[in-house]
């Protein structure tokens, strides 16, 4: 169905705007050019979508309970290069309705392991995160949502056509006052019946007939819109451009809503949708560790000898996620293996008299042994709706990520705090993003320390090929 | 038989296709587009979509066989969701 109402007053009530909360690094999409030609109508800023916040973890972090989403992501920081790919994909069943599948592999600037802890900011190689979850969104009763947004859509094309038949112009304000079609039909037959005397007879004969038409067909406006198409391209062109098959962009029935309120109090409003929704998901997430070590035997290491080890460290998580209107908070617990993997230089040294030269490389020294670990992971975002200039062409977003890991042994602790600002451009087909991420870590293992950072962070995310 | 191709753009959070009475899997191609891909016999059918999202997100929607072409275009309400309604749609033969 076509609802072509005044665009004009149409644009001015649906003029809202998206700003979006992206949560760490970089993430966007090149998708979503299409929705220039698609979306035009309902308001000028069609072109804003960027929803790489989506439901998912813009980042596609491992640790994030929000999801990986589908795409992949490229991100450069102090410690490597991080490529992620990631798919996930709905289905119908009762109880589990979607999985998500995501592999990751990151390098540090001298491809090297270097950093402790399972956290995907830290532990470099391999990743992968593999789960089933159930979502509330694809299990939430639409239908009678739908078909009462299919009655809402019939009243609103009943009430164009007929105004386009007596060439009316309904204004916002009578527009939110209507609550049926019903008041428009007998306007637009009085005025067709008051046209003067030296009117096309023809024309008036069509108007009338497709006005009989809506006023008997007003208890399924749906219906009688199939039927009132197909004839009514040769009565009235500029009524036709309501139908369907005109080729004119379809309003959404929230933001028909919008503009007819009254109407959608009484038609959509009793079959609202809830605005709370929840997803779970429980993951198993393997991480491939490497180095080279030197073996130590009774306290002494054989520093010669290069030797290299290799393990996948094995975690299960469960996530949780809340989405409530503009909020997003997820938690995620997991419990798996980590490793400490500490390296150090380690150097052959050769004399030639007064001269000597060394050959130096990272090592660890002792063979690294994989702990337990319990994590969890907090994140809450927020998306601010867009008001003022500045944010009709740019969306700024921020979130608050929390993380803390206890391994079983040793009794360190470690804990970080981000949070992500960005600012991307609204129109931007890249969806590009740049922000800085302070970051907080504490952790009391002897041998780390407290820090604090800030990463720029600059980046886009091409989607996944259909 | 014809084939009938469904592009989402600009959803945040999730979306929900039901074609013919069928609730139909998404593929989410990332970035907030979703997708399907099917064959359909001729005929006319009732198809809905249904976005989620943060309030006031602009989405859109395309729907074609390649002969026929619905465009939607929308925005999320308050409580974040939006949807096309209950559409008809005739697969040419």
């Amino acid at each position: 169905m076509k609802h072509a109402i005044d665009r004009v007053s149409a644009s001015r009530l649906l003029g809202t705007h998206c700003a979006r909360v992206i949560v760490t690094c970089l993430a966007m999409t090149l998708a979503g050019v299409s929705r220039g030609a698609t979306g035009a109508t309902a308001s000028g800023d069609q072109s804003s979508g960027g929803s790489s916040a989506a439901a998912a973890d813009a980042t596609q972090s491992f640790i994030s309970p929000l999801g990986l989403g589908s795409g992949a992501t490229v991100s450069v920081t102090e410690k490597g290069a991080t490529a992620t790919a990631a798919v996930d994909q709905q289905f119908n069943s009762n109880f589990v309705n979607f999985y998500q599948v995501g592999l990751s592999g990151t390098t540090n600037t001298n491809g090297q392991a270097s950093v402790y802890s399972s956290t995907d900011t830290g532990a470099p190689g391999f990743k992968g995160k593999v789960g089933v979850g159930y979502s509330s969104f694809q299990a939430t009763y639409t239908k009678a949502y739908t078909a009462a947004g299919d009655k809402l859509k019939g009243e609103v094309w009943c009430i164009n056509v007929a105004a386009r038949l007596a060439g009316m112009s309904i204004s916002t304000t009578e527009a939110s006052t209507l609550t049926s079609c019903a008041p428009i039909i007998n306007t637009a037959k009085a005025l067709i019946n008051a046209l003067p005397s030296g009117t096309d007879a023809k024309t008036i004969a069509s108007a009338r007939k497709v006005l009989a038409q809506l006023e008997s067909g007003l208890s399924d406006e749906a219906a009688t819109e199939v039927t009132v198409c197909k004839t009514l391209k040769a009565a009235s062109a500029e009524a036709y451009t309501a139908c369907p098959d005109s080729g004119a962009p379809d309003i959404s029935v929230e933001d028909l809503g919008r503009i007819y309120t009254a109407l959608y109090a009484r038609v959509v409003q009793p079959t609202s949708l809830p605005a709370l929704y929840y997803k779970l998901s429980l993951n198993w997430s393997p991480s491939l560790v490497s180095t080279d070590y030197r073996s130590v035997t009774n306290s002494v290491p054989n520093l010669a000898t290069t030797e290299h080890w290799s393990s996948l460290l094995n975690a299960l998580a469960l996530d949780g996620s809340l989405y409530y209107k503009a909020w997003s908070f997820g938690l995620e617990g997991a419990y798996g293996k980590t490793v400490d993997i500490k390296q150090q230089n380690v150097c052959k040294t050769q004399t030639n008299g007064a001269y000597t030269a060394q050959q130096c490389e990272n090592a660890m020294i002792g063979r690294p042994e994989p702990i337990n670990t319990a994590s969890a992971t907090a994140a809450l975002s927020f998306t601010p709706t867009a008001s003022s200039a500045v944010t009709r062409l740019f969306r700024p977003g921020v979130e608050l990520l929390g993380y803390f890991e206890h391994p079983s042994e040793g009794g360190g602790h470690k804990a970080e705090l981000s949070l992500p600002l960005y600012l991307a451009p609204i129109a931007s087909p890249l969806k590009a993003v740049i922000g800085i991420q302070p970051m907080w870590t504490w952790n009391n293992e002897p041998n780390q320390k407290n820090d604090f950072s800030v990463f720029l962070f600059v980046g886009a995310r091409p989607s996944v090929p259909n | 038989m014809a084939q009938v191709n469904i592009t989402i753009t600009g959803v945040a959070r999730d979306a929900k296709l039901t074609w013919s009475g069928t609730a139909m899997s998404l593929t989410n191609t990332g970035g907030g587009n979703y997708a399907a891909s099917f064959q359909s016999a001729p005929g006319t059918f009732v198809y809905s979509i249904v976005v989620f999202g943060a309030p006031g997100d602009a989405w859109s929607a395309k729907v074609t066989d390649g002969k026929t072409t619905h465009n939607h275009a929308g925005h999320m309400s308050p409580a974040g969701y939006d949807t096309t309604g209950d559409t008809p749609f005739t697969v040419a033969p």
